[in-house]
């Protein structure tokens, strides 16, 4: 939202305001176009779903207040489910691992073998488990 | 199809040839080149101000920046080689041949080995050694920032929204958690704590989170109602047409009578559409 008062001392006169938004209209539309043609190049353009979410988080993060930068790459992967496995491994890994490299990267590549495991023994739908009290040794 | 193909049927025992195939290897390969390039931060610490860079390879176009996004200095992203893929992949394969021998070895049905490797799967999510991620989240900070200020306003409080059902890695989340951690339905089931006596199709018992262990609160327990096998999505689809929507609702009376459900009729349905005068009827 920018508002530009029809009289002003202290910026100077309508005239010169105009000329200002003009000029800060088209910076805007060459910058939206540099970013659009940079993600496009990235193929990280957000579609019109992801757009609203992001906006959404992007000005309540303006509302919190904080002084940290808002990370748009970072939200573009938190608001889409991903469409491969890759994806779903890689967000684990994001997540295991972050900060964490070195403390869980046994832990980590552990927990996907197993994953692994357990998707290749689930039949077509799978069911209930009862319990049995007894876990692997 | 992966899924099939994944036990080795002939034998009727799991082959780690079979179920970690070379398209999983190099499916966790990309993965965690996909980690590295978009997850992973800049190795670079300023000798003298000792500030680091947070950016990713994916994000380093402008240099070395620390966490406020101001600017270090220029240069490139310097790669952590602590993280080495190959053995990463090594690890993985060497753990499904031993999970492997031990569920073959235990000479059971495959119901029995899908409940040890659930009980291993948990296992292993004690073991991690720093289990802060489960409720630390990078982005937290000013979220909580942002609910302390509005968080009392009506449904202003943020939500994290997960992506991955970290109960499996292969399912899509859709079943919240108190937690706010969120599974995938195959999890929801097989994680139920339901006992036998009062175990109920489409209902699971949860006792505590198998992510984060969290089980205080009132809202622990807590059931989860998943769609039964042979269930499908419920819908109730009404027309339009002015006065003919009255007649449509009198059916559904009439119905809601006979059956004698003990409950509206429209607790049956999932969904609820309609056109004009049924939208009405709503």
């Amino acid at each position: 939202m920018h508002y530009i008062p029809l009289k002003s001392d202290k910026f100077g006169n309508t005239r010169v305001l105009v000329s200002q938004i003009k000029k800060l209209a088209a910076r805007i539309r060459k910058d939206a176009a540099k970013v659009q043609a940079d993600r496009d190049r990235t193929w990280s353009l957000f579609d019109s779903k992801q757009l609203g979410v992001v906006m959404d988080y992007a000005f309540n993060h303006l509302a919190s207040g904080t002084d940290a930068p808002f990370n748009l790459g970072q939200f573009n992967r938190e608001i889409s489910v991903p469409d491969t496995q890759e994806g779903h491994f890689a967000g684990f890994l994001g997540r295991c691992l972050h900060d964490n490299l070195e403390k869980n990267f046994e832990a980590a590549s552990s927990i996907m073998a197993c994953s692994v495991v357990r998707n290749s023994l689930r039949g077509q739908g799978s069911g209930k488990l009862d319990p049995i009290g007894e876990e692997l040794g | 199809m992966i899924k099939l193909g994944l036990t080795h049927r002939s034998l009727g025992i799991l082959h780690p040839a079979v179920v970690f195939n070379d398209e999983l290897k190099r499916t966790c390969r990309q993965a965690t080149e996909q980690f590295l390039n978009v997850d992973q931060s800049c190795s670079y610490k300023h000798p003298k101000t000792d500030e680091k860079c947070i950016n990713s390879s994916f994000g380093h176009a402008k240099g070395h920046q620390p966490q406020d996004g101001s600017w270090i200095i220029k240069g490139s992203f310097v790669k952590n080689d602590k993280f080495d893929v190959d053995g990463f992949i090594q690890l993985a394969s060497a753990e499904v041949e031993r999970l492997l021998k031990v569920l073959n070895n235990s000479g059971m049905d495959r119901q029995y080995h899908r409940h040890l490797a659930a009980a291993e799967y948990r296992k292993k999510l004690r073991a991690i050694p720093d289990q802060t991620f489960w409720t630390n989240s990078f982005t937290r900070k000013w979220a909580d920032q942002f609910n302390l200020k509005f968080g009392g306003i009506a449904g202003a409080a943020l939500e994290w929204k997960a992506s991955v059902c970290y109960g499996c890695l292969f399912g899509r989340p859709e079943y919240k958690l108190p937690c706010n951690h969120v599974l995938c339905s195959d999890c929801v089931r097989e994680f139920d704590e339901s006992p036998p006596e009062t175990a109920y199709p489409g209902i699971a018992l949860h006792r505590s989170c198998i992510l984060c262990e969290s089980r205080a609160g009132d809202r622990w327990p807590t059931t989860l109602r998943y769609r039964p096998s042979l269930g499908g999505i419920r819908v109730l689809s009404l027309d339009g047409g002015g006065v003919r929507g009255i007649v449509e609702l009198s059916i559904l009376q009439r119905l809601e009578q006979l059956l004698d459900f003990d409950m509206p009729l429209g607790e049956i349905f999932d969904l609820m559409v309609g056109t004009s005068a049924g939208k009405d009827s709503r």
